[in-house]
């Protein structure tokens, strides 16, 4: 196996990449110094992925919402009956797993016996035991895990103003589904989307730490399997109209003050690789300059106490759905919310937006970028999943410097289309 | 880590830590935890970011930040123990990654937010002083927003009613209305003159050149002071309590205040260190595998330690009609471990989990920050290796001698109203 490198001299990082025989893509990440490792094992494969056929399918098959999330609890089951944490607890790493929308990822941090863990790790992941009495259990536990969201503002007002969004894509659906749909997942289920997404070739192994790449394969030939790989999926999207589903949406729950989302629907043709990359990072250096926090506009609302430090912009565009979101806290909301509209409609057809403006945002995000590399979770996190989208993640400081002020005006033109944009509150029951 | 003592009562201390791409200085002011303070504190770490001599408004510090690679002032107070701190930070990228010089300028801007605030007639903007009032009054009532942290706080509130440690962190809202410029100032003043001052400088810097640096370039207003950290005694049981408060969620929430009569100076304290980590500080712990993968009772179940004052909290999330089932298992697995009823691998586990916890402390600059001031604070520093051979020494009977001294104190239990029948 055959590993080549990578590098970005002036931010003094580098990876290296290698294809496994299997069809799995590796990436390490070498960090001397640090006494921690970090491995992160992941499938393109998340909530929204309910739609699909796979090589070896006749026909597109549609599974219940949830299942994905469903899995990655399943997985630290064990066939003798003990749980992956306990193999863990032998070495003393930490480990854990996530869902999110496009994603499933295993992941340990530990401060010695990195191979042994790799082991573990490997080799929970590629062994799966569903039963109906261990369905079952599992139901119970992220029926649980279901409520204590629903008892989350911030999660609440973020997944209403995706609802307020999207007709279609299932972004919208709750990544843990509903106890309703849970209820008829079943261990068959679980070994066809198993079988489907845990194919090598839809996975991302990323390692990092002081490791020795040479060691890798003997570990991958052992558990990753070439007779497992299915190829690419073929993940079926349905289309998605290009106007909002509601202006404003609106749930109570018990808070002190209502809290809010303003979001803005990607609506320009999907984009993959460093295209996608530019696209979301000139998105974010507008944003930040529209509402971050030496902006006219933040000072005059928090000024007038209409809003305070939680006021926050974030940007997530990926190559099936985006969107931008400007939230915060507020007792006035809605009128945050038409603050918001009329600005960008005078930004639009104004100079307010200077090319040493831009500078400074751009000095911002490469210490930024800088800061994310002093954290072996941070660096791994972030970069499994650029690569999953066919980034170079060390290209960051690079695209950065091409920026002009030509492409953020473009960018604020289309993407902050005002008579598309919703308003999800929550509001003091 | 080096000690420079400035003054009396004024120390520069050094962590050289090359592997880091950004630096961290912190200015840390400790004083005693009280009433009368808190609030104040609470009030004077958004004041003092609002604007300096120098940089008027937030926009302008906000603006300099930027210019200066995304460097980030901060405040925040934090509890150790019974001694308060208040610490006011600045992150910043290591020059060697940047095309230019940017040491000077840092500490220039942390020194107008410490020394330079803005004022007015001898006392803070009174226009920055009432908004930020409203913005703490906004954010101690959020508290209730998110239910796991409030039942957790409210736990506390209770077992520690009538103590200085009850005192609240964040402060009260009925205390907001008589604080006003003036005695803010006054109050800052007081913090700047005499608390016990204690500025980290961590990351990759030339040693004798920044220490020299942050004598004449942030220090040089200081001087020396009596004063040093309150020490603190651990909490002792008196009655028991058992409160519950009805609220309109989805899911209640289970919080198990338990007072360990073992304090962080004890030589026990090792022993109840991987007591906790068996019973539910770890993934692994009886509460995990019990309550939560056994009878599917729970998403989360967990325990923890606050060392200096010498008790547990066990904290969940069940369904209203599941507390007595959680309650009870809770309870036997608390005696299961009382009547030894531990593994050898259980013991080995929790030492290697709290080993990699604690290493992983090093690769962070708050990380390494923190763990050495709280031990400077709390009067015990004692080494990342030091710590580990100590669990390492404990033995089954002394795990299960630390579990017979843990006494039930307070149950919170924040009770769900009954939803609909579910299909």
């Amino acid at each position: 196996m055959k590993f080549t490198a990578v590098e970005n001299t002036k931010i003094g990082e580098k990876y290296l990449y290698g294809k496994h025989k299997s069809g799995l893509d590796v990436y390490i990440i070498p960090k001397k110094g640090f006494s921690k490792y970090y491995a992160i094992y992941g499938t393109r494969y998340g909530s929204i992925n309910q739609t699909f056929k796979s090589k070896d399918m006749e026909e597109f098959i549609t599974v219940p919402d949830g299942v994905a999330h469903f899995l990655e609890h399943k997985l630290f089951e064990e066939p003798d009956g003990t749980n992956a944490f306990d193999k863990f607890a032998g070495t003393g790493a930490s480990s854990n797993a996530f869902t999110s929308f496009d994603i499933t990822a295993y992941l340990f941090t530990c401060t010695d016996k990195f191979y042994e863990n790799l082991d573990i790790l490997l080799s929970f992941v590629n062994s799966p035991y569903f039963t109906d009495e261990n369905v079952s259990k599992e139901q119970g536990i992220i029926g649980q895990e279901i409520k204590m969201y629903e008892d989350e503002p911030s999660w609440r007002v973020f997944f209403n103003m995706l609802g307020a969004m999207y007709h279609n894509n299932p972004v919208k659906i709750d990544i843990a589904g509903t106890v309703e749909s849970i209820s008829k997942i079943t261990p068959e289920v679980l070994y066809t989307c198993y079988k489907t997404f845990y194919n090598p070739s839809n996975m991302v192994l990323t390692l990092v730490g002081d490791i020795d790449e040479k060691r890798i394969e003997e570990y991958l030939d052992k558990y990753v399997k070439e007779e497992n790989n299915l190829g690419e999926v073929d993940k079926r999207y349905e289309a998605e109209p290009r106007e909002r589903v509601k202006e404003i949406v609106e749930q109570s729950l018990s808070v002190s003050q209502p809290l809010f989302s303003i979001g803005f629907k990607e609506t320009e043709p999907m984009a993959t690789g460093r295209e996608l990359y530019k696209r979301e990072i000139v998105t974010s250096i507008l944003a930040e300059l529209l509402f971050g926090s030496s902006s006219e506009f933040y000072m005059s609302l928090y000024s007038e106490g209409l809003i305070d430090s939680s006021f926050s912009s974030e940007c997530e565009l990926k190559p099936h759905y985006g969107f931008s979101a400007v939230s915060g806290e507020s007792s006035k909301p809605r009128e945050v919310y038409s603050r918001v509209l009329k600005y960008i409609d005078e930004v639009k057809n104004s100079d307010l937006i200077k090319e040493e403006d831009v500078l400074r945002i751009k000095k911002l995000f490469i210490g930024r970028n800088l800061r994310k590399y002093n954290n072996v979770e941070n660096i791994g996190n972030d970069v499994i999943s650029r690569f999953m989208c066919g980034i170079n993640p060390l290209e960051y400081s690079d695209i950065i410097s091409e920026i002009t002020l030509d492409d953020i005006k473009e960018r604020l033109s289309k993407h902050f289309d005002t008579s598309n944009s919703v308003l999800s509150i929550v509001n003091p029951a | 880590m080096k000690t420079y003592n400035i003054e009396k009562g004024v120390d520069v201390r050094v962590i050289k830590a090359e592997k880091f791409k950004t630096n961290l200085i912190t200015m840390y002011m400790a004083f005693d935890v009280s009433r009368e303070n808190i609030t104040k504190a609470a009030v004077l770490s958004q004041v003092l970011t609002r604007g300096t001599e120098k940089y008027k408004t937030l926009t302008e510090i906000s603006k300099r930040e930027e210019e200066l690679y995304g460097a980030t002032v901060r405040c925040e107070i934090k509890r150790k123990g019974e001694t308060q701190v208040f610490g006011i930070s600045i992150g910043f990228p290591s020059e060697k990654f940047l095309d230019e010089n940017i040491n000077k300028d840092i500490l220039e801007l942390l020194y107008e937010v410490v020394f330079c605030p803005l004022t007015e007639n001898g006392g803070f903007v009174s226009e920055y002083v009432n908004q930020e009032k409203e913005n703490v009054k906004n954010y101690i009532a959020s508290i209730i927003n998110d239910k796991r942290t409030y039942a957790k706080i409210k736990c506390l509130e209770h077992m520690f009613s009538g103590e200085i440690y009850g005192v609240s962190e964040y402060g009260y809202i009925e205390d907001l209305p008589s604080i006003n410029e003036k005695n803010l100032y006054e109050f800052y003043k007081e913090m700047i003159n005499n608390s016990k001052i204690d500025v980290f400088v961590s990351g990759n810097f030339d040693e004798e050149e920044i220490v020299a640096d942050i004598k004449t370039d942030l220090l040089s207003k200081v001087g020396a002071r009596n004063a040093d950290y309150k020490k603190c005694e651990i909490s002792k049981k008196t009655e028991e309590k058992n409160i519950v408060e009805e609220m309109d969620v989805s899911q209640s929430k289970l919080c198990l205040g338990l007072k360990t009569n073992i304090s962080m100076f004890d030589d026990e304290y090792y022993a109840l260190k991987l007591c906790n980590s068996i019973l539910g500080g770890s993934p692994f712990s009886k509460l995990f595998n019990n309550v939560r993968e056994k009878l599917s009772l729970a998403y989360y179940v967990s325990s923890s330690l606050i060392g200096s004052k010498g008790v547990m909290l066990i904290s969940s999330g069940i369904e209203t009609k599941n507390y007595e089932m959680a309650y009870n298992e809770i309870f036997v697995q608390l005696e299961n471990i009382k009547n030894g009823v531990i593994d050898d691998f259980e013991i080995t586990s929790a030492v290697k989990y709290i080993r990699t916890g604690l290493n992983s402390v090093k690769d962070s600059l708050k990380g390494i920050e923190d763990y050495m001031y709280s031990g400077l604070v709390l009067g015990k520093l004692e080494t990342v290796d030091e710590l580990l051979s100590r669990l390492e020494r404990v033995t089954k009977e002394e795990i299960i001698n630390a579990a017979k001294k843990i006494e039930l104190d307070t149950v919170y239990f924040l009770k769900g109203v009954e939803c609909a029948e579910e299909v």
